[in-house]
């Protein structure tokens, strides 16, 4: 269980237009991070309730229990909102950039944002109008009269949803740029999208996407529609809509779209099929058995400091590791979600998840497993070939059942990894 | 003594005496039996009887255990069940009678507890419930486990004052809205009728913001039409309403709609969310939705002519021409009082109409580029498997949990796999399918007891495995030698017969291979394609048969009639004519006398004999070969006849194939099975394409799952890469499919819309032409004519089409006659 102590309920003060963000955990109990102005204020409310919507929703096996609240970063000249749904299919950002912020920067961290029925209620009542007066933390009045009082909420926080959060980072980091719709193509496409959850394929086609049963050139995977849903509302604003994915094998794979919204960008990531969890795709198993990762992580962890982008090269330079080392570090980073990744700037950004205690091998279990599997000194040789166990390994390809079912594209499995950190070790 | 008498009145299910024990104890007693209840609990738990007696050990649980946190776990494990019995169930009055009795202090926290542990999704704990409302006096809980189930009982009766504070918490609750829309409970009425007014409309209007199933809006759709919203209500509450125009269901949205207008007419409405409502509508989908907005703004065009004029030019991106259409006719009517600015504004915007309507407001639209199809390049065939390893991979994944179908290139790669390896290496192919039986018992199971399947019918499926358990055992040894030319299939042909010819043929081919595994093993198939449509190369073929003959052995027979099969249709005997064995002879002799069966369409209905099933439908006869389609693939079996390596086995006669799967097809038109891309492996096939091949993809592009659909789209696409698309032939069947109901036209416009899009213009044009003069008369034809119009704009193909005229003639401004008119100018006629 987590426990959330926020100095008050955040609210909207409709009269003053006064959004006030409180804020939970992190490099301090309620950090206070930004007083100022946000540009386009229908838009941003828009944005804000789509984030919520997903930190509240479970788009596989819906249950009632209450569920986490969004995550916002503040990287000195942006505001990063960020939320990861129930399920942990769906990834939620909204990146509120410098042009939409007029105001002052208290502090750069990571830190919990309140979401409550009242506050989401007020965001959308928001109409066209005068800029939004918005605070992420509390403001002084709060802190010196509400000292001690505490709004109090705990949730659950199952480690594959944290896995899953932090995993994302790592995954969308091998996206690339699929298509790029207009306004009014992105429109007709995603509000026509038809129902279903297997997995289909949206490929270029003109001007616009079509959908196809195989994955093609630059084809993206599209597994159930309706959690692109949050979405809709937010087409009457775009600028521009952008698709991302990973290179396809034609098994199904994780998918990015990102609405343009000008001086705002919301970024979602769905998962390759609604039954699949963004935390069992394993992209980070490799990084971490490496082993060596682990003090370059530490390393490179030290320098950051909340940075928009992280410069590889900048930090290459001050850590003294070469660049590809600097890289595995970073994703390493990602795993114990200390960086996150921004795919229209095709960079990773510095935050911290505000949740103490993550364990990364607690929170790989195929990690642990394999390294078990070396500690029983379960791995021999037949040539190149590992034997572990029943299974034979070669190469990346084991003939586990796993490993048989989606052929390297959730990770490795627990004999690869094992016979890789013995080769390693030898 | 106490406990043993309390155990047999637990065992012998007689709830009164024992609330009568239980009332009867002393304290000490008390405290010694609950000791014993929780052994004696214990074991009952782990025995073979544990879902008897829950009545009882309830009740004596209640009587006995000593604390909240012991009692409420308890409680919640043994369920006294009433949901079909009276109210003066005798558990639950024992039950309540003994917790009566014992005046519990804890019973706050016990209240609590089970309170929290209520499940919410499923409302069968009433027995709870009434301990609950019995105890919790003025303090009722308000967990949403709880209040739904008190929602779900006859709480309406039995009101307390204190409940009133539950009212806001109970339309909070998510299942609460399924309630309300129970017609019998009459929850709507009776919240009307006792509580705040304000409370319920707050929480109404909430809960439909918040979004949810459509039994769950209808519910507070409900509640809210009951409370007869007041204009003063509305106008209070208008941001509220307008926040539930962007995303919520249409009839939900629709309310919304509703009230705002009413409050406009009023005059009560601030222009600005006038607007701000329009924008939201003009992004829905939903055709009414948009046409009542847009005759409402109308009636500020001439107030406000720059805001209304921009506002409805949102439209112009919407997938409909038909509200395209009335949206330029009223930005045309109230352009020339608008600003410059604004005019200027409305004319770029319009560049992305079409054609017709651009012209309205005196723009030109700028054409797209045609989107040229790339060429059909056929795929090539993956290499074979090398290793065991990879063999073991790839057994694994066929029989994985996450395999909903096979895919036919792997498929062949194992049999070839296995034939090679068990040549090779008999023993250590034996060891690597070991792995795979282990993992599979079942498959261990089958080579264990050979009599497992008593159906006796022929299954490709199951010969499937039979070539995996015959590679598992060592050859037989036979008493005399057996020709080259043996048909290990010719008695096993006997048996009741399977699905049609082509699953015939798959099934005696791997029969062949299973038995040649066995009997007379070779050391590779010459039938493996090198293309993934199924096809050989008829030189690699050649050099196959080649390598045979100089190593000395003779392909089995029905490998080598598949081969045959696999030859693309214009191959002539040339490359295999240097060749001197009796297999190269056999394959000139079947080359010469290779001839198609004649392929016709008919409506046929299926009636099963001793149920009222009649069933009708559109299919497609081969003579020889498939006399009664219509019964073909009748039985629930997905896997067995290995419908997705059909195409591949017959890979130059498409026809066939197409004919065998349309009935399968047409049955996809209504359920859900995924069966990989089956259509687009056909149009990779060779042979020609026909009517049979163009009904399959009518039912493909009719079926219910959008993945079946986009593959009969790529399948199209593929089709007319290779030019043998023929849209009048497409178009004319989709009208006798659509005639017959067998697939809807919502399903498959979408698919030509997307097909005609990208790059199958013309051939879709004609299906169209084809198509629309049996459509007149359907409801939803303007938007096949809306796509005519568009592909019309873009090829200028001219040209009449039946019918067209007298549409476009007739009186009004119906949908279907305004598109009518456009698609006859398109084509260079008066309108």
């Amino acid at each position: 269980m987590h426990s959330y102590a926020y100095v008050a309920d955040s609210r909207l003060d409709e009269t003053r237009r006064a959004l006030g963000l409180q804020t939970s955990g992190g490099r301090a109990p309620n950090p206070r991070f930004f007083t100022g102005f946000l540009g386009d204020s229908q838009q941003a409310a828009t944005a804000l309730l789509a984030i919520a919507k997903i930190a509240g929703t479970r788009y596989f096996q819906p249950t009632n229990e209450r569920l986490r609240d969004p995550v916002v970063t503040c990287n000195g000249d942006r505001l990063r909102f960020e939320s990861f749904s129930g399920c942990c299919g769906v990834y939620a950002r909204l990146d509120v950039l410098g042009d939409a912020l007029d105001g002052e920067v208290h502090d750069r961290g990571t830190t919990n944002v309140d979401v409550n029925e009242p506050l989401r209620r007020a965001l959308a009542r928001v109409t066209k109008g005068d800029p939004l007066h918005l605070t992420v933390g509390p403001d002084q009045v709060e802190v010196g009269t509400l000292d001690g009082a505490v709004v109090e909420k705990k949730v659950p926080l199952p480690p594959r949803w944290l896995r899953g959060f932090a995993e994302t980072q790592v995954l969308t980091s091998k996206f690339d740029l699929r298509a790029e719709l207009s306004p009014m193509d992105a429109q007709r496409f995603l509000k026509t999208l038809p129902k279903g959850r297997a997995a289909v394929w949206a490929v270029p086609s003109g001007r616009s996407l079509r959908l196809s049963g195989t994955a093609g050139a630059n084809a993206v995977c599209l597994a159930g529609p309706n959690r692109l849903e949050t979405l809709i509302p937010l087409l009457r604003f775009a600028k521009a809509v952008r698709l991302y994915g990973p290179p396809t094998t034609g098994l199904p794979v994780a998918s990015g779209w990102e609405v343009d919204l000008g001086s705002q960008r919301l970024t979602l990531v769905l998962s390759p099929e609604v039954t699949r969890g963004l935390s069992g795709e394993g992209a980070v198993l490799d990084g971490l058995a490496a082993g060596d990762a682990d003090t370059d992580a530490e390393l490179v962890g030290a320098l950051l400091d909340f940075e928009p982008r992280v410069d590889v090269a900048d930090l290459a330079g001050r850590s003294g590791l070469a660049p590809a080392r600097v890289k595995d570090a970073l994703a390493q980073l990602g795993t114990a979600g200390r960086v996150g990744y921004d795919l229209a700037e095709a960079s990773y950004f510095h935050r911290e998840l505000p949740y103490g205690g993550i364990d990364v091998e607690a929170m790989n279990p195929r990690l642990r497993n394999a390294k078990a599997l070396v500690a029983q000194n379960a791995v021999s040789w037949d040539g190149d070939t590992a034997v572990v166990g029943s299974y034979r390994v070669n190469g990346d390809a084991c003939t586990c059942q796993w490993w048989a079912e989606y052929r390297g594209g959730r990770g490795k499995c627990k004999h690869v990894l094992a016979a890789d950190m013995v080769r390693g070790g030898a | 003594m106490t406990f043993d008498r309390i155990r047999a009145l637990i065992e012998s299910d007689q709830l009164l005496a024992l609330g009568e024990v239980l009332k009867s104890l002393t304290p000490d007693e008390r405290k010694t039996c609950a000791k014993e209840l929780v052994a004696y609990e214990k074991a009952h738990r782990k025995g073979d009887n544990r879902w008897e007696h829950g009545e009882p050990l309830a009740i004596a649980g209640a009587g006995l255990l000593p604390s909240a946190s012991t009692l409420a776990p308890w409680l919640l494990r043994y369920q006294i069940l009433l949901h079909y019995r009276t109210e003066q169930d005798p558990a639950v009055i024992t039950l309540l009678d003994v917790l009566r009795y014992r005046d519990l202090p804890w019973m706050p926290e016990l209240i609590a507890k089970l309170a929290a542990k209520m499940p919410s999704r499923e409302r069968w704990r009433q027995d709870l419930t009434k301990i609950i409302v019995e105890f919790c006096g003025d303090e009722p809980p308000d967990t949403d486990g709880f209040l739904l189930h008190l929602m779900d009982s006859d709480v309406r009766g039995n009101w307390r004052p204190a409940y009133d504070a539950l009212v806001p918490h109970m339309l909070q609750a998510v299942g609460s809205g399924a309630v309300l829309n129970v017609d019998r409970r009459g929850w709507p009425k009776y919240l009307h009728r006792y509580q705040d007014r304000q409370v319920l409309l707050d929480g109404s209007l909430a809960r439909l913001q918040q979004g949810g199933a459509v039994g769950e809006m209808d519910g507070f759709l409900k509640l809210h039409e009951t409370l007869k919203v007041t204009l003063d209500e509305t106008e209070e509450h208008a941001r509220d309403y307008l926040a539930l125009l962007p995303d919520s269901r249409s009839t939900v949205a629709g309310l919304a709609q509703s009230r705002l207008k009413a409050l406009d007419e009023a005059e009560r409405l601030d222009f600005d969310l006038l607007i701000d409502a329009s924008r939201w509508v003009f992004g829905r989908t939903e055709k009414k939705l948009v046409r009542t907005q847009l005759t409402w703004i109308a009636q500020h065009a001439k107030a406000n002519p720059d805001e209304v004029v921009l506002t409805v030019a949102e439209l112009f991106g919407h997938e409909s021409d038909d509200l395209r259409g009335l949206a330029v006719k009223l930005i045309v009517k109230h352009l020339g009082n608008t600003s410059d600015a604004t005019q200027a504004e409305i004319r770029t915007r319009a560049e992305h109409l079409p054609a017709d309507l651009a012209q309205q407001l005196g723009t030109t639209t700028t054409q797209d580029d045609a989107m040229e199809l790339a060429a059909f390049v056929p795929r090539p065939f993956p290499a074979p498997i090398e290793t065991l390893d990879e063999l073991t991979g790839e057994l694994m994944s066929v029989f994985g949990r996450n395999s909903a179908h096979l895919e036919p290139s792997s498929t062949e790669r194992i049999i070839a796999a296995i034939v090679r390896f068990a040549w090779q290496d008999r023993e250590a192919l034996g060891n690597a399918l070991q792995v795979v039986c282990e993992k599979h018992p079942w498959i261990a199971y089958r080579s264990e007891h050979p009599g497992w399947n008593t159906t006796g019918k022929r299954n490709p499926y199951n010969e499937f495995v039979e070539v995996i358990i015959a590679a598992r055992a060592r050859p037989a040894r036979l008493k005399k030698p057996v020709s080259d030319g043996i048909d290990f299939a010719r008695d096993w042909k006997t048996e009741q017969p399977g699905d049609g010819e082509v699953a015939d043929e798959l099934a005696c081919r791997l029969h062949e291979i299973a038995r040649g595994l066995t009997y007379l093993p070779k050391p590779d198939l010459v039938s493996t394609p090198t293309e993934m449509s199924g096809l050989i190369d008829p030189a690699a073929l050649a050099e196959r048969l080649a390598r045979a003959e100089a190593e000395g052995w003779e392909p089995w027979r029905r490998d080598l009639e598949q081969a045959l099969h696999r030859l693309p249709c214009d191959t002539d005997a040339t490359p295999f004519a240097q060749l001197t064995s009796k297999a190269a002879g056999r394959l000139r002799d079947w080359l010469a006398t290779r001839t198609d069966p004649v392929v016709s369409l008919v409506e046929r209905t299926f009636s099963h004999s001793g149920y009222e099933v009649k069933d009708t439908g559109l299919y497609a006869v081969l003579t020889p070969g498939l006399d009664e389609p219509e019964k073909l693939l009748r039985h629930w079996d997905d896997q067995g006849p290995m419908i997705e390596c059909w195409p591949s086995t017959l890979p130059a006669q498409r026809e066939i194939v197409a004919a065998h799967l349309v009935p399968h097809l047409r049955a996809r038109t209504a359920t859900k099975g995924a069966d990989g891309p089956l259509l687009p492996m056909l149009a990779e096939c060779d042979g020609p394409a026909g009517e049979a091949l163009h009904l399959a993809l009518v039912y493909g592009l009719g079926a219910e799952l959008t993945l079946n659909r986009a593959h009969a789209v790529d399948a199209v696409l593929v089709l007319e890469a290779r030019g043998q698309l023929d849209g009048g032939t497409l178009g004319a069947l989709l009208g006798q499919a659509l005639a017959g109901g067998d697939v809807v036209l919502n399903r498959v416009l979408p698919g030509l819309r997307d097909a005609a899009r990208s790059g199958a213009a013309q051939q879709i044009w004609h299906a169209l032409a084809a198509l629309l003069p049996s459509l007149w008369s359907h409801n939803r034809v303007s938007d096949v004519i809306e796509l005519a119009v568009e592909l019309a704009q873009r090829l200028q193909p001219g040209g009449e089409i039946d019918g067209l005229a007298e549409v476009a003639a007739r009186k009004g401004s119906g949908k279907a006659v305004v598109q009518a008119r456009r698609l006859r100018s398109a084509l260079g006629g008066t309108a």
